[in-house]
């Protein structure tokens, strides 16, 4: 593709995505674009862990989790604006996923998994046992609005969920902007040389836990950015939030989409949080049929579906 | 440039590696031989800092170098081959040579974010790097496949470009003519002494080929139970009675001497 296409392919996305919430202008429709926006960043971080580093975390919710806590109760408590609990949030989650890189990532495959998990299932007790910190499992009620920013005569105001549609955008585009410009540098050609053969990214000179760790601490805070948009989003948080089951549908997010790609876990992210709202019609049957499909594309489309097609359109060599 | 000093490593009570003292000097191709299981990869792993020893010293470039991590190591400018077949096998040529390369690229983390000067002239000299690199190993016209399914001999070949992209002053090859034919023996042979040569760098090999070894070796030494037996010029070696006897019995040593 020349300049010239690239450039009009991206000026169509950004109408595209400019021009969506005029078109479904239901707040339903709203509330599950926002919602992909939110799943687009967490699968992009457990993608930059899961895909490129290739460690299986089983256990993202805990940082997706802490993010949101931390930056409502800094809120709540003490009313301070959302522009600084966001970044307080990430940064949380992601010094707790250094800490907790640097114990577990000499482990490997299953057993990492596990033990990720486990993590995750004891963020779940302290949210919920906690009671003094994090209101148990009533949650955190009463958590404020982004405050509106001015500049100028400019006012901007974060009241209903389109503004928060758009402010999505800026946000998935910064997240993605950030992976890009890492995954196409040393630092994401270390990661998928661990994953590939840590043996042989050692005798070449890559420091292999710092490389995964280094995955690890991004993927926790962008994750914890992302819990902290949802807090302020929905307002209220509780421990059901952030259970075992979101950490793996994020998980499937990243398969489904396709692995150690940008692009493919966004559109796992977007079509896995869309499918299961168009399969409502189905009534009981709804996750069962969901479930099935997953296993199918998941036996037929092993690099997920835009592995694949990235696979077929471009390098016709798979 | 590299010295080994009464190195010794032991797995419970097998000696693995005994007492074995040995240098290799600036610019030379020195081959280490041996009978299966003399410990001759044992030795690349304990220089190359995949195991540490129980006992002795390894010195590179006058800095001490005993138990360091093999990524530090290969930082330091020595970096080594496996003898089974080592490669990232799910990405092309292209992209593999380019972890390859790891050690040379110094973009620092904002430096990244920014898409500073740094990592955009590093992300421009890659394709030039690898380029030549290719040309150099005969892997131009791969560099579009995946690692995986390219021949068995490319892969062996492209172990060796990996190698090559970190730009180390010393390169280990361990047994690198390992399943190849003759021809690509042939090609494996040029290499290595176009390695030194041209690249300047020194070579310091494990190889079972004799004929190999004999013809582009300035030194040899020879490994047996995890003993040095002798070491020196490869016409001298291979007339000495001990390395026969090693190789062939004591019957074969008397009817040679």
């Amino acid at each position: 593709m020349n300049r010239f296409l690239r450039g009009l392919f991206a000026v169509l996305i950004a109408a595209a995505l400019y021009g969506l919430p005029r078109l479904f202008t239901m707040d339903y429709y709203l509330h599950i674009f926002v919602m992909s926006e939110i799943y687009a960043v967490l699968a992009l971080s457990l993608g930059l862990i899961v895909g490129f580093a290739g460690q299986v975390s089983m256990g993202h919710a805990a940082f997706y989790g802490m993010g949101a806590y931390v930056s409502a109760i800094l809120g709540t408590r003490w009313g301070w604006p959302f522009w600084i609990t966001f970044w307080i949030g990430g940064i949380f989650s992601g010094v707790v996923s250094y800490g907790i890189g640097r114990l577990v990532l000499r482990l490997r495959g299953h057993v990492l998994a596990i033990t990720t998990a486990f993590f995750g299932v004891l963020v779940m007790v302290v949210m919920n046992n906690w009671i003094s910190l994090t209101n148990g499992p009533m949650g955190i009620t009463g958590i404020p609005r982004p405050t509106p920013i001015e500049a100028g005569s400019v006012r901007l105001v974060f009241e209903s969920r389109i503004h928060y549609y758009y402010l999505g955008l800026f946000f998935v585009a910064g997240v993605l902007y950030v992976l890009y410009r890492l995954t196409n540098s040393r630092l994401g050609d270390a990661m998928v040389a661990v994953r590939e053969n840590e043996e042989l990214a050692k005798s070449l000179g890559v420091n292999a836990m710092k490389s995964k760790v280094f995955a690890f601490t991004a993927g926790g805070f962008i994750a914890g950015l992302a819990g902290s948009f949802y807090a302020h989003y929905i307002l209220f948080i509780s421990p059901v939030t952030f259970t075992m089951n979101e950490s793996i549908n994020m998980l499937v997010m990243v398969i489904f989409g396709g692995m150690s790609t940008l692009f493919g876990p966004i559109l796992g992210a977007v079509s896995l949080t869309i499918l299961p709202e168009f399969l409502r019609m189905a009534g009981e049957m709804r996750l069962v049929i969901y479930g099935f499909a997953l296993i199918l594309f998941i036996v037929w489309l092993p690099m997920g579906v835009w592995g694949t097609l990235k696979n077929r359109l471009f390098s016709g060599k798979a | 440039m590299l010295q080994a000093k009464n190195l010794s490593v032991r797995f419970g009570g097998l000696k693995a590696v005994e007492n074995v003292s040995l240098g290799v000097a600036k610019g030379e191709i020195m081959s280490l031989i041996g009978p299966n299981g003399a410990g001759k990869t044992t030795f690349f792993n304990l220089v190359s800092g995949f195991l540490k020893p129980t006992a002795g010293t390894v010195h590179f470039m006058d800095s001490d170098i005993t138990g360091l991590p093999p990524n530090k190591i290969a930082g330091m400018g020595l970096v080594r081959t496996f003898q089974k077949t080592n490669i990232f096998a799910d990405v092309t040529v292209a992209e593999s040579i380019k972890i390859g390369f790891h050690l040379r690229r110094k973009a620092g983390f904002f430096d990244i974010l920014t898409a500073g000067k740094v990592s955009r002239q590093e992300n421009r000299d890659i394709g030039k790097w690898s380029e030549d690199i290719l040309s150099f190993t005969g892997l131009f016209s791969w560099k579009n496949y995946l690692v995986k399914n390219i021949p068995y001999g490319k892969q062996r070949m492209l172990a060796i470009a990996l190698a090559l992209a970190a730009e180390p002053k010393l390169l280990l090859l361990d047994e690198p003519a390992t399943g190849l034919n003759p021809v690509e023996t042939q090609e494996l042979m040029d290499i290595i002494l176009k390695i030194r040569d041209e690249k300047k760098m020194t070579v310091f090999l494990i190889e079972h080929n004799m004929n190999l070894v004999v013809s582009i070796s300035d030194r040899l030494a020879v490994l047996c139970y995890g003993e040095k037996l002798t070491e020196g010029k490869p016409a001298e070696v291979s007339q000495d009675p001990r390395v026969i006897e090693a190789y062939l019995g004591r019957g074969f040593s008397y009817a040679a001497s």
